[in-house]
């Protein structure tokens, strides 16, 4: 705790929430006829810090109500002075002095009806923003115009005991003042019931049963008839949102006894709730995504809450048991979008207005049908696809010049030698091995050939498909291609189209690779 | 040059200005009487000629016509609680101030059902700009219309059987979370925030804050009218006694407060004789040294 600051340096702060309260306090002590307390309330307010802003206008406000104050207190004097006479049936000074208070309460009238209009510019001079704090400047402006009825009221009844003295009736003017005293919970929820409980005194003679009017922000709650002491149970409507409220309970005036009021804020609050939501297992879609749980609140299980779930678009709904528990079925539509895990919205709804909402997220996870579908249809095809694609590049960039190796053109009735014969006539001079002993050094073009020849002799072996004369070496592969297994042959085959067709020299390198390759090819 | 010989005089010039910017050094602390700044209570002990205790053994004996303030931001001990009760049982006035401190401890040793509430008491309307300084209006003992502003006060609780001195406006709060905002559950006013009561042959005046007589407190409304309202339940003109034991302190006051003791001491009988017999036993020692080595050379 800071044990002080320095108050030459102290920030100034405001309240206009309290400011139009004080004011409001002092229309309910003139409401009350307690015209002394009226003038102490309002005398204090000089200490009052203010804004320079609305200093002038609030000053005038608390003028203006002091006047009201003393004005409506010498309209009653000479009220209670003409009872008085009347009573000694002196009723021509009774007369004169009615027609005094008539024009007192005109006065009256008139002064409220300004100090109304000053209440409105103070307002918004101070620029109030929405509730709570707008509840001050509620209230205030409620009382302002009850006081406005009740002195109103006055002049009617005034008007009327005139008008029965002109007539030749006998009257009686019987003024008692009313006061009321209430007691309300602080806080209650929507839909719940509170208990109120109060005193009603009349001064003077007691009268008949009094109607005790119950409103909460003007919606009529409740009306009692006492004598004096009651006690009664409201209900806070079910569609009052949260926040503050003016629970108001006036004692209307009946006859000649004046009215009462008297005002209180009301907080209304809802009970938060607990959702829990259970694991939700793994669903296969096209299908139903199930979401179960429970919904509490510290009263307990919270039957009839809806609860509504949302996966992506899809949504479903269902209401709490008596336990507070909950099943949900959500069937998301068809889309290829919704695999994996997937972010899942549920809101609780709960059927009693004191019970707040809550919204909460749980994951599922999902495994999609079509994707999966789609997925092993597309997949392969795509594969098989770049595969021949690639195949197609491959065979442009070594193309076999048909010209170059069969020069008669294919189909020709003479069997050209072509590569089936290269291929043997290097086979058949290595025979024997790639390397025969005591031959001199041979090119590397024909040593590559000749283990390409050695494998090609293989594959023929395995696959029982033979080289014909009229077959190309990319042929003879695809032929046998179906019964072999993995791309060996077919690295091979493209060595030894490079080494045969293309324009570069063979290298040590190019052996290399096609010697690896056949042994692969043995080992598979 | 012999650095010893040269040690000695600059460490005693060293301490003796050392003593003296600690004696005249003005404090910083709070409540401190010696404090010029607006925290200090510089100007009422100036006004009042208060006496300043460093230890509560120095009550007066006969403590009728004195005022003792105690404004206990430091734990109170069972003793001085009960130096205190003698105090007030034999007739002295005290004035326990305090807000957020230790006086509930006193109150309790002395066997009072009233305590200091603790949460800040705010007022949004009726201040001196802002909800932390309230602006009382209601204070008994000052004239109709008087006004005294408090500095982050906070109330009293359970005051039946005393007599009420001060109460804030209907519009205060206790701000029990500190938010600055009177919220729902929070309890509003109007509250006492000066109260006394007989206590033995004395008085016991309790306020619930001991800011309005700083220095930048007791100019402001009617502070310094009610100070010495205060005061006068002890006299027109009481001899007024700080208890300076339990005020917050800095280091540099507790030094001060060390040599204070040290000159007390030093200034008793028992010290004027020791301190004539070293006058003069030193000076005769040296001598005697030099005599007896000039013997030697004969």
């Amino acid at each position: 705790m800071v044990p002080h600051e320095d108050p030459s340096a102290s920030p100034a702060d405001q309240d206009p929430a309290t400011l139009l309260q004080h004011f409001g306090d002092a229309l309910v002590l003139i409401g009350a006829q307690r015209y002394p307390d009226t003038r102490a309330h309002l005398f204090i307010f000089r200490h009052a810090e203010v804004p320079d802003s609305v200093r002038q206008v609030a000053n005038r406000f608390n003028g203006e109500l002091t006047e009201l104050s003393g004005s409506i207190s010498e309209a009653d004097d000479v009220i209670v002075r003409a009872q008085a006479l009347l009573r000694a049936n002196r009723k021509a000074e009774a007369k004169t002095l009615l027609q005094q208070a008539a024009r007192l309460v005109g006065t009256n009238a008139s002064l409220v009806r300004e100090s109304r209009g000053t209440l409105l510019d103070l307002a918004n001079r101070l620029g109030l923003p929405g509730p709570p704090a707008a509840v001050p400047a509620r209230q205030t402006l409620a009382r302002t115009q009850a006081l406005l009825g009740d002195v109103e009221d006055r002049q009617r009844r005034i008007a009327h005991l005139l008008a029965q003295i002109e007539a030749g009736k006998s009257v009686t003017l019987d003024i008692f003042n009313t006061s009321l005293q209430l007691s309300v919970p602080p806080t209650t929820s929507p839909g719940r019931m509170f208990v109120s409980a109060g005193v009603v005194r009349t001064v003077g003679r007691p009268g008949e049963p009094r109607e005790v009017v119950f409103t909460l922000d003007d919606r009529l709650l409740a009306t009692v008839f006492t004598r004096g002491p009651f006690r009664v149970t409201l209900t806070a409507p079910r569609d009052f949102p949260p926040g503050w409220h003016t629970l108001n309970a006036q004692v209307k005036a009946k006859g000649l006894h004046a009215r009462a009021e008297e005002a209180r804020t009301l907080s209304l609050v809802q009970i938060p709730i607990a959702v829990s939501v259970n694991p939700i297992p793994m669903t296969w879609l096209p299908g139903t995504v199930v979401v179960s749980g429970k919904v509490t609140s510290r009263l307990g299980a919270l039957e009839g809450a809806r609860v509504e779930g949302h996966l992506g678009l899809a949504a479903g709904a269902a209401r709490s048991g008596p336990d507070g528990t909950f099943r949900v079925a959500i069937v998301p539509p068809p889309v290829f979008g919704l695999v994996g895990q997937q972010r899942l919205r549920l809101s609780v709804f709960p059927a009693e207005p004191w019970d707040a909402p809550a919204e909460v997220e749980a994951r599922a996870f999902v495994l999609n049908v079509l994707n999966l579908t789609m997925a092993a249809l597309v997949v392969p095809l795509a594969v098989i696809y770049v595969r021949r694609r690639r195949g197609t590049e491959f065979a442009a960039r070594t193309s076999i010049q048909m010209e170059e190796l069969y020069p008669s053109g294919p189909g020709a009735t003479e069997p050209a030698e072509g590569m089936a014969g290269l291929v043997e006539g290097v086979a058949a001079s290595t025979e024997g091995g790639l390397h025969p002993a005591g031959d001199s050094p041979r090119s590397l073009g024909d040593r590559i050939l000749a283990v390409y020849a050695a494998a090609l002799h293989l594959v023929e072996d395995r696959t029982g498909v033979r080289l014909r004369p009229q077959m190309t070496l990319r042929e003879f592969h695809r032929a046998a291609s179906p019964r072999l297994r993995g791309q060996t042959f077919f690295q091979m085959t493209a060595l030894a189209e490079i080494t045969l067709y293309s324009s570069r020299p063979a290298t040590e390198e190019t052996l290399a690779a096609m010697l690896r390759l056949r042994q692969e090819l043995e080992a598979a | 040059m012999d650095v010893r010989r040269v040690l000695a005089p600059v460490a005693l010039v060293v301490g003796c200005l050392s003593i003296i910017a600690i004696w005249f050094y003005p404090s910083h602390a709070d409540f401190r009487p010696a404090n010029p700044d607006w925290n200090g209570l510089s100007e009422v002990a100036g006004e009042w000629r208060v006496t300043r205790l460093d230890s509560l053994t120095l009550l007066p004996a006969g403590p009728r016509g004195t005022a003792l303030v105690v404004i206990p931001y430091r734990p109170v001990s069972q003793v001085d609680v009960a130096r205190i009760n003698r105090y007030l049982t034999d007739g002295g006035v005290v004035v326990l101030l305090d807000d957020f401190g230790f006086a509930n401890q006193v109150l309790g040793g002395l066997g009072l059902r009233v305590r200091f509430a603790g949460p800040p008491l705010l007022d949004p309307l009726f201040k001196y700009k802002n909800r932390w300084l309230p602006k009382i209006t209601d204070v008994a003992i000052l004239p109709p219309g008087s006004t005294v502003i408090l500095n982050h006060a906070t109330a009293l609780s359970e005051t039946s059987g005393m007599a009420v001195a001060a109460r804030s406006s209907a519009y205060a709060f206790l701000d029990l979370n500190n938010n600055g905002v009177a919220d729902p559950r929070e309890p509003r006013g109007p509250f006492v925030t000066a109260a006394w009561t007989k206590v033995g042959g004395g008085v016991l005046f309790v306020a619930s804050d001991p800011s309005f007589l700083i220095n930048g407190m007791i100019g402001l409304g009617d502070n310094r009218q009610f100070a010495r309202q205060i005061l006068r339940f002890a006299g027109e003109r009481p001899r007024v006694l700080l208890d300076e034991v339990h005020l917050p302190s800095e280091t540099l006051d507790q030094a001060r407060t060390m040599l204070r003791a040290i000159r007390a001491a030093v200034a008793s009988p028992v010290g004027v004789l020791a301190a004539a017999f070293i006058a003069v036993t030193a000076p005769l020692a040296i001598l005697l040294r030099r005599w007896d080595g000039n013997a030697g050379f004969d």
